[in-house]
């Protein structure tokens, strides 16, 4: 759809000559006229608006100037219409109108949500607001949108009218400024759930924040800290500088183990950038040790053993092709990377942290028409669609099937949601030979005529996952918009409709980063898949004993250790349902309880005759004298359902007794999610302790329930 | 008119205050919160909104509305 159209402008523009006549007014509806690319010319529209505004006072005048616009059908007439009854304080009605040019608009246009976003914060339609500006900031704007919306997006957050999923406090370390940074960081973890509490270090003096115990940095207690450096820290001459490089990095990996001594927390360390244009050219990488070698070796001594809890941020992938830096922006005020990279910088950095704390999106739903392939099943039949060559569209397709596949190589759930007959939809994976994706690798196939937003919502329950860890891909924009108002948890990417502009979305959304790869991510759509066999034997009416026993499940369970912690931080930051006191840990304070006599920290793995489920869940126990008291309980809901809780119970009394105790306290911390957790500890024999909230058991008098369908092996 | 228009906009939404009237005259000392970082934001999102890009000697004598509808005159 384009542009300003000729008609509305004619109109405004002899409206205007009418009123008077102003030479830059005429040229304001020219640019207007000129418009390309964009829906039509907001700046220019805006500024129509900014000069009716302060020529038209009479109230007989503004009536007449609003019943002109209104009979105009152009998306730009309703938006100037909408500046103007906001203007004039009729703010519920600006809302009316903008909201009918946000509806005619086949992308979402950010500064259009942004203007709604501030009359909604005006109504104090605080949580409509958000949705707003989460639309806007998921089309990634350019930086002076950050710098518009900033103040905008600090009353949104501090009205606490939406929910976030979680609260980081981040510390920023770097050898450049960073008060550009800090609004579009908060912008992009607001846009995925996170209110993010930021602490700047004064730049250049990260060593002392790091090595002094009285810094800023410790009082501040940080969860995650972004250790910021860039090429200018190596001072590397055209050649040479080995030795400088070497004590750098090792500089840097001392740091790195000081924090995490003093304050446990999560560190993305960001890598050195290979600099463009350097004054010996191709030779800076020919050279054994030319500057770009150097730069390379200086990430491969960073990268090289990378410690728990320690993930690298390579910068060299954000913005192929287009210097990371803008020597004037450094000079000036040290700015790095430049203001135009920093948005991408910062969701790198936002997918990094969520990856970390366990909030990295799960399932990838697909559309199939025009999505998968090109062309429509329904109508086009198998021979008329386009995957995979000759034609660059098929090769599209194909490749974002390939993208697809290789999410769910490393543990990334796959989903179908299309409307169209089951039949249709299934026949391509069935008998296309240049399909890349097969039945089999989808965790749940809608394929039916409800809307899309209901299918959603079943398939959440169906998959025990929360919607907010859906990322729905789909080329049609009416579908992508009813999403995003229907389910606001559900990630949507604002790509164009063109293959290349999904896959294009997928790649810049980050939204599946991780930061260790874990043998459970390999195995977990079997898992998945296997859940949604047991949900139909259940359904089937068999017994349910007869159904446990059938099973053959053995729990293998052992101390948490260095092979563990990886896995056992995943699920002690990702575990929602199951999971009785939602106590977060990062990877450090995982290990620090692991190897201290004062708690008991055992991890629990599950196969049945489905197959291996991986590690799935963990017990955590303090130790005070003769009581132990349950820190953290939880269990991945991948095996719910299958009395697991029982046998996890009985390994934990059967450790306090051996180990001298007399009682068992649990306790249980309700969250929106943890529901189905509520009465875990009377269910396992827990009696009402005193204190309220808590569970008491005692060893001396009571029995841990059996756990006859489960058969135990132990490690280590 | 135009130009000033299109800062008082900008003024608006980045110091989000819709009161907020500026002039020619209207300085630093004028409107709070327009500091040192502020104007760095400031004279990015005006290069990015008007396609242009400031000196380094231009943007430290900013200290006026005036001053930078001066400097976005001799770019444009």
């Amino acid at each position: 759809m384009s542009v300003a159209k000729p008609a509305f402008t004619g109109e405004l523009v002899s409206y205007l000559l009418d009123s008077a006549s102003d030479a830059s007014l005429v040229s304001e509806a020219l640019r207007l006229l000129a418009a390309s690319g964009r829906p039509f010319a907001v700046d220019a529209a805006d500024t129509m608006a900014d000069v009716l505004e302060s020529r038209t006072s009479a109230p007989e005048a503004r009536s007449a100037l609003l019943l002109a616009l209104s009979e105009s059908d152009r998306p730009a007439a309703r938006y100037v219409q909408a500046r103007l009854l906001a203007a004039w304080g009729k703010v519920e009605e600006a809302i009316t109108a903008i909201s009918a040019t946000l509806g005619s608009l086949p992308a979402s246009e950010p500064a259009l949500l942004a203007a709604r976003a501030r009359w909604l914060v005006k109504q104090k339609r605080f949580a409509e607001a958000g949705v707003d500006l989460r639309a806007a900031f998921d089309t990634h704007p350019a930086y002076s949108f950050y710098v518009r919306t900033e103040r905008l997006l600090e009353k949104v957050v501090s009205a606490k009218a939406i929910k976030s999923r979680r609260t980081i406090r981040l510390a920023l370390l770097s050898s450049s400024t960073t008060g550009l940074l800090a609004p579009v960081l908060r912008a992009a973890c607001f846009t995925r759930g996170i209110e993010l509490e930021l602490y700047e270090g004064v730049y250049g003096s990260y060593r002392q924040e790091v090595l002094d115990p009285t810094s800023g940095l410790y009082r501040f207690r940080p969860d995650a800290v972004v250790f910021l450096v860039n090429s200018h820290d190596l001072d590397l001459p055209p050649r040479g500088g080995a030795q400088q490089v070497e004590a750098f990095c090792q500089e840097l990996r001392e740091l790195w183990s000081a924090l995490q001594a003093k304050n446990p927390c999560h560190i993305v360390q960001v890598g050195f950038e290979s600099p463009a244009g350097g004054a010996w050219g191709s030779l800076e990488d020919s050279l054994p040790d030319g500057r770009r070698r150097m730069i390379a070796h200086a990430n491969e001594l960073l990268l090289r053993e990378l410690p728990t809890g320690v993930s690298f941020l390579n910068v060299d992938v954000l913005a192929p092709g287009v210097p990371l830096e803008s020597l004037q922006e450094w000079h000036a005020s040290r700015q790095f990377p430049r203001a135009d990279a920093l948005p991408l910088f910062a969701d790198a950095i936002c997918a990094q942290l969520r990856a970390a704390v366990g909030l990295s999106s799960k399932v990838l739903v697909l559309d199939l028409d025009n999505t998968l392939w090109g062309g429509v099943i329904g109508e086009d039949g198998l021979g008329g669609i386009r995957i995979g060559p000759p034609t660059a569209e098929g090769e599209a397709h194909r490749a974002l099937q390939l993208y697809a596949k290789e999410l769910q190589a490393r543990g990334v759930l796959l989903a179908v949601c299309s409307k169209n007959n089951l039949a249709d939809a299934q026949a391509p994976f069935q008998s296309h030979a240049d399909m890349v994706l097969k039945l089999d690798d989808f965790v749940s196939f809608k394929a039916n005529w409800e809307d899309k937003a209901t299918n959603l919502v079943a398939m959440a329950k169906e998959l025990s996952l929360g919607l907010d860890s859906f990322v729905f891909l789909d080329d049609n924009p009416v579908e992508r918009s009813w999403i995003r108002s229907q389910v606001p948890e559900v990630t949507v990417p604002d790509g164009g409709t063109t293959p290349w502009a999904l896959l294009a979305s997928l790649q810049r959304g980050m939204y599946f980063d991780s930061v260790a790869l874990t043998s459970e991510d390999l195995e977990r759509k079997q898992s998945y898949a296997a859940t949604a066999a047991l949900q139909q034997v259940q359904q089937s009416g068999a017994s349910l004993e007869g159904f446990l026993q059938g099973l053959n499940m053995v729990a293998t369970h052992g101390p948490v250790d260095a092979n563990t912690i990886a896995r056992v931080t995943q699920l002690v930051n990702k575990t929602n349902q199951f999971n009785v006191t939602t106590r977060r840990y990062s990877a450090e304070q995982v290990k620090q309880f692991a190897e201290s006599p004062e708690w008991w920290c055992r991890w629990f793995r599950l196969a049945d005759r489905f197959g291996d489920h991986g590690l799935i869940g963990t017990i955590f126990a303090r130790i005070e004298g003769d009581t132990w008291f349950v820190d953290t309980w939880l269990m991945s809901c991948r095996v719910l359902g299958r009395h697991l809780e029982e046998f996890m119970c009985g390994q934990l009394l059967t450790a306090a007794a051996a180990r001298g105790a007399l009682s068992v306290v649990g306790e249980y911390l309700p969250t929106d999610k943890n529901a189905m957790a509520a009465d875990l500890f009377p269910r396992m024999g827990f009696a009402n302790d005193v204190t309220p909230g808590r569970f008491r058991f005692e060893l001396a008098t009571q029995q841990p329930l059996p756990a006859p369908w489960i058969q135990s092996r132990t490690e280590g | 008119m135009s130009q000033l228009a299109f800062l008082q906009r900008l003024f608006r939404e980045i110091f989000e205050d819709d009161t907020l009237a500026i002039t020619p005259e209207t300085s630093h000392a004028d409107i709070e919160g327009w500091d040192s970082i502020a104007q760095v934001k400031l004279v990015l999102a005006v290069e990015s909104e008007l396609g242009i890009r400031f000196e380094s000697t231009e943007i430290s004598a900013i200290q006026s509305v005036g001053d930078l509808m001066r400097a976005i005159e001799k770019h444009s």
